[in-house]
């Protein structure tokens, strides 16, 4: 990110990505939003605003104006009218507009000609190449291995109290829940490394290493560590690795050979969990 | 893009398509890079190809490759 020209985000929150952004952008809520919502069952949702955005635009407003200053003109009026658009240059959409979505709640796509108030269900009987196609997927195992240096596997996930990188549920009171990543590691394993229930410990792997507490559980199994990525000071991605899936290069981040050490020097200053040092908090309380 | 990068993501995708006839492999491989990677990297995985590193399959796609890609 660093090394990039020009980088504009834009957003609802100051998030990780922000503090390598140019230009920041101030972006709305669901509740100032205008438009139309389309979820994983194919439905489209009208999304009404309940208020005005506070950042007085809409985001299709500034990226509209945006690609005028830039020499590409987008004289829309209303977000209906890019609907109209979208429907114009997408088959399964042809049908869709702000009126049908109005007059029937949500349609499902493809909503078109053929099908005006959209489909419910697809591939009835038979997808669009007939029965259908079966693939064979050998198992390939990842490159990345266990070896003296890193006998351990690291795999990292999510909780239900946090969002990914947290930029808005850390904001929240869910951090009574979960202030803090913690590594869960299997007694034994700790035992081996002098490690203790709440003790500091450095994380290392071939890319790179950092610190945080470890929970001592049998949760996980001998020879795996487990750690949430919610909080940018733990920087649990700095440990990942650059393997990706073959197909959809999706990043390999449940298979990272790592060490655990545990931490024999004085503590810094962000690990105290009750004064955190968030780089999201820093930078809104920069631009106050 | 680093040349390391693009040698293992392309050797990845051989290595999934081993398991079919020589021929079919390639021309999985070739269907693969065509429908999912971008014409950068397309273009430069054809500038690299010969430079070493690279699965026999995927030097064998990226002569299919070149012949659908005008020079």
């Amino acid at each position: 990110m660093a090394s990039l020209e020009l980088c504009v985000v834009q957003d609802l929150f100051l998030n990780e990505t922000a503090k390598f952004a140019h230009v920041f952008l101030p972006g709305t809520s669901f509740l100032e939003k205008d438009g139309t919502f389309t979820n994983a069952e194919r439905r489209i949702n009208r999304v009404r605003p309940v208020m005005a955005p506070r950042n007085g635009k809409q985001e299709w407003q500034v990226v509209c104006e945006l690609a005028t200053a830039m020499g590409y003109p987008m004289h829309y009026g209303t977000s209906s009218e890019i609907m109209d658009e979208i429907a114009m240059t997408t088959p399964t959409f042809a049908a869709v507009s702000f009126a049908k979505l109005d007059a029937l709640g949500s349609v499902q796509w493809p909503c078109n000609e053929a099908a005006p108030s959209g489909t419910p269900i697809m591939h009835i009987d038979k997808f669009v190449r007939g029965k259908g196609r079966f693939v064979e997927t050998p198992f390939i195992p990842t490159d990345e291995r266990t070896n003296r240096r890193y006998p351990l596997i690291l795999t990292t996930g999510r909780i239900l109290s946090q969002y990914n990188v947290g930029a808005q549920t850390r904001r929240t009171e869910n951090v009574a829940w979960h202030p803090e990543d913690l590594l869960e590691m299997h007694p034994y394993d700790a035992e081996e490394r002098g490690v203790v229930e709440g003790g500091w410990v450095t994380l290392a792997s071939r890319s790179g290493e950092t610190e945080l507490r470890v929970h001592i559980t049998d949760r996980v199994p001998q020879g795996v560590v487990y750690t949430t990525f919610h909080h940018p000071v733990t920087g649990a991605n700095v440990v990942t690795t650059e393997y990706s899936d073959w197909a959809t290069n999706c990043p390999e981040y449940k298979v990272t050979a790592v060490q655990v050490r545990a931490r024999v020097h004085a503590r810094r200053a962000h690990e105290s969990p009750s004064v955190p040092s968030d780089p999201v908090h820093a930078n809104v309380a920069a631009l106050r | 893009m680093v040349r390391a990068d693009l040698v293992r993501m392309a050797n990845q995708i051989a290595a999934n398509f081993r398991h079919h006839p020589e021929a079919q492999a390639a021309a999985e491989v070739a269907d693969h890079i065509r429908m999912f990677w971008p014409p950068l990297m397309r273009r430069e995985l054809l500038d690299n190809v010969h430079n070493g590193g690279f699965d026999p399959l995927v030097v064998a796609a990226a002569g299919l490759l070149a012949e659908a890609t005008p020079a």
